[in-house]
């Protein structure tokens, strides 16, 4: 590919109307740029990363070095071949979950037999001690002792925290890559069957779902209602469907008892400063915190003035208090919020004393 | 070191144990319970008023941080404290059980905890009611245990169901001359022991929300109830991902909340004319709002009609009309042209849930005066603001919303 090529196709783009078409082309443009900056080597890095990654990236190379006509057509040949593919593909998953679903049951059964065992061989209750009982099962890619001690995490509402030490972020997204790459991931699976696949990812799912619901009974929504069903089948839910469970729940809560009980986490969620750490991360305020605020501005508010907001939120949300502006919550709420906030901070110094001790 | 039985460090752990309830704070508790049981079994309390008040504290700490604690505490928990529950605002005794539940892998052994649980409050000697109760021909305490025994004896030991306990509750020989808060801790006890039976394997016992695509829509299913998630959610969802603001949101619903600025006025002078006539009479409101209904020779007020709606919400007796013949009449016709006959023997078992009220609105409001939906959804939500602000709190709220897509009212 040369930068003629390159030229050839900002032209192409700039004729075309906008819509589907352009867009494509655009992203083979952007494509095309990319690797026209690249090192040989880094070329050739790139196409290692992965098989499916780097077909694509050969077929756009030998589709830009074409002629127009035979683009169009060799084009018009990847579409065709793709649907077959996805057709394919749809088909075995099909096949797959159909065969599947009968055995769900008892799969599920059988994997809380498992964590029910595995619970008994945990080691400590601290969280360092609880993650290193995680990355031992990890390291054994033993799924039952990595539920039993999620489950163990989750009770005691660290997840986010764990979900951090690996690097993701403390929310649905995050506990799904989490369990995707680090429970899943390169686990070996019998003869590399659609069905084994659909099973394990079926299994970790079921899990998944345990593990929402303790979050979801403990307020903290970034990481509830991740999972739904269809049918016997598990699947992640998408953001807006995860959204409406959140805020379905809380709607069933009295909003004094939201502002008392909600700490961070029914708020936001925490980004990872850095990998393998305990420490907290930076705090972000979620969608669904977003409209907990803002449908329930006027009492939350009237919670602070009365020192009756849940101290650990209440903290935690001075630190966004900009993106509480952006949501549209009144002057007089962060006003509010500073100020219970500073009432808070002055303990008197026996309580403050007794708790040293209580936390030693 | 801290002394436990200086007077500050009192009130320091009695100001934590209230922060950790108030607040829910579950971490905390539990610290604090650990804390204080090692210095209690170091007898590190001098004074046995002390030793007992720091023994409450403890359990307090305890139910909120239930589910870190393990089976044997928990049974333990129910068996000697249980009644502290009702001096714990806000707790939410099931729901913690439940996150108990959800920890526990196996059914079979959530329930086992679940029937330990059942037989430890069977065994409770704590006071639930301050009322006595009659076992057989001998007065005793009224006594966890004894109110179970006095329900088995009554009701039987299998599932109870609800129309059986609101008869027990109301007509019992025992209950009858229970106070209004006596009689709401018996019914906490009742309804907490009948989830105790309910077995994990069953629908009807499943912990867990789990949540259902069924043809597009959602459904919420847990412990035997299913409930679609409704669009206005979905909408709420929608409306702040787009480009409107909560602020717009919260103009556009006001506005349209308020509705026709002189049709309200007038509504409010005919409200006037309506209390002074009637004085506060719930049997001339009732007649009044009856005769108004437009029929052969009564023509349609519109304004009058809604002003005897909102005299009888503003009064609090709007739900009274649910034992008069005439309008519960109505509901059953309404109810049975919905195709909602299941719904027929809730009703007769509980006129004044929220549903028949809504029902009733929406036949007068709609079926009668000809409104449609957003009209009559907008008096709806005006008539259970009023009542809400006259005691009924949340319990109807959801009933009607405000479509955010349609920009109209809609009832649930």
């Amino acid at each position: 590919m040369d930068e003629n090529n390159i030229k050839e196709l900002e032209e192409k783009i700039k004729n075309l109307p906008k819509g589907k078409e352009r867009d494509l082309w655009q992203k083979v443009l952007e494509e095309a740029r990319r690797f026209e900056v690249m090192s040989d080597k880094e070329i050739a890095d790139e196409l290692k990363k992965s098989e499916e990654e780097a077909a694509l990236a050969k077929e756009q190379l030998k589709i830009l070095a074409m002629s127009e006509a035979d683009r169009e057509k060799e084009l018009a040949g990847v579409k065709a071949d793709v649907a077959r593919k996805k057709e394919k593909a749809e088909k075995e998953w099909e096949e797959a979950m159909a065969a599947i679903t009968p055995v769900l049951v008892e799969e599920d059964v059988i994997r809380r037999d498992g964590e029910a065992r595995m619970d008994k061989t945990i080691t400590g209750t601290k969280t360092e001690e609880l993650l290193e009982n995680l990355k031992l099962f990890l390291a054994k890619k033993d799924l039952a002792g990595v539920g039993a001690v999620l489950k163990r995490l989750a009770v005691v509402g660290e997840i986010g925290m764990i979900l951090n030490y690996f690097g993701y972020q403390s929310n649905v997204s995050g506990l799904h890559q989490f369990l995707n790459e680090i429970v899943i991931g390169d686990r070996p699976v019998r003869g590399g069957a659609a069905y084994d696949n659909l099973l394990l990812q079926q299994k970790v799912y079921a899990l998944e779902q345990d593990i929402s619901s303790l979050a979801a009974n403990q307020n903290d929504w970034t990481l509830a209602f991740a999972v739904g069903r269809k049918g016997r089948a598990w699947h992640e839910l998408e953001e807006n469907d995860h959204l409406a469970a959140v805020l379905w729940a809380v709607e069933k809560i009295k909003p004094e008892v939201a502002a008392r009980h909600f700490g961070p986490a029914a708020y936001g969620y925490f980004i990872p400063r850095e990998k393998e750490t305990l420490a907290a991360g930076d705090f972000e305020l979620s969608l669904e915190g977003k409209l907990i605020l803002a449908f329930n501005a006027k009492i939350f508010e009237k919670q602070l003035n009365e020192k009756d907001f849940n101290p650990a939120a209440a903290e935690i949300l001075l630190k966004v208090e900009n993106e509480l502006r952006d949501v549209g919550l009144p002057e007089s709420f962060i006003t509010a919020l500073k100020k219970y906030f500073e009432e808070i901070k002055n303990k008197p110094d026996t309580v403050e004393e007794v708790w040293q001790e209580i936390r030693s | 070191m801290i002394d436990l039985n200086n007077q500050k460090t009192i009130e320091a752990i009695k100001w934590h144990t209230g922060r950790v309830v108030a607040f829910d704070l579950v971490r905390e508790a539990r610290l604090l319970a650990n804390f204080l049981e090692k210095k209690l079994s170091s007898n590190a309390v001098e004074q046995p008023e002390d030793e007992l008040g720091y023994q409450e504290l403890l359990a307090k700490a305890k139910f909120i941080a239930l589910p870190m604690l393990d089976a044997g505490e928990i049974v333990n928990l129910f068996q000697e404290n249980f009644t502290l529950i009702f001096e714990m605002p806000d707790y939410d005794l099931w729901k913690k059980i439940k996150t108990k539940l959800i920890a526990t892998a196996k059914f079979e052994e959530r329930d086992i905890l679940k029937k330990k649980i059942g037989a430890a409050l069977s065994v409770n000697d704590q006071s639930l009611t301050e009322g006595r109760v009659v076992l057989g021909s001998t007065e005793v305490r009224g006594t966890v245990k004894n109110w179970l025994m006095d329900a088995r004896q009554t009701l039987g030991s299998g599932k109870m169901e609800i129309v059986q306990l609101s008869q027990y509750l109301i007509n019992s020989a025992n209950t009858k001359k229970l106070s209004e808060e006596d009689r709401r801790k018996v019914d906490y006890l009742l309804k907490f022991y009948e989830k105790t039976k309910e077995s994990s394997i069953d629908l009807g016992g499943m912990e867990e929300i789990t949540i259902f695509e069924v043809d597009g829509a959602l459904d919420a299913y847990e412990e035997g109830i299913t409930e679609r998630i409704g669009r206005e959610i979905k909408d709420k969802v929608g409306a702040l991902q787009g480009a409107e603001t909560t602020a717009e949101i919260k103009n556009e619903i006001q506005s349209r909340y308020r509705g026709d600025e002189a049709e309200e006025k007038k509504v409010v002078a005919e409200m006037k004319k309506i209390q002074k006539a009637a004085a506060g009479d719930f049997k001339k409101m009732a007649d009044a709002l009856f005769h108004a209904i437009p029929g052969p020779g009564r023509a349609v007020d519109k304004i009058y009609f809604v002003a005897i709606l909102k005299v009888l919400a503003e009064e609090g007796k709007l739900e009274k009309l649910m034992e008069d013949e005439r309008f519960s009449g109505m509901v059953i016709s309404y109810l049975k042209a919905k195709e909602k006959t299941s719904e027929l023997a809730g009703f007769k078992a509980n006129p004044r849930a929220s549903q028949y009220l809504s029902a009733l609105l929406q036949y007068l409001l709609k079926d009668v005066m000809g409104m449609n939906d957003d009209d009559s959804g907008r008096l709806g939500m005006q008539i259970f603001n009023t009542l809400a602000k006259k005691g009924a709190g949340d319990k109807y709220q959801g009933v009607v919303y405000f479509d955010l897509e349609k920009k109209e009212f809609a009832w649930s």
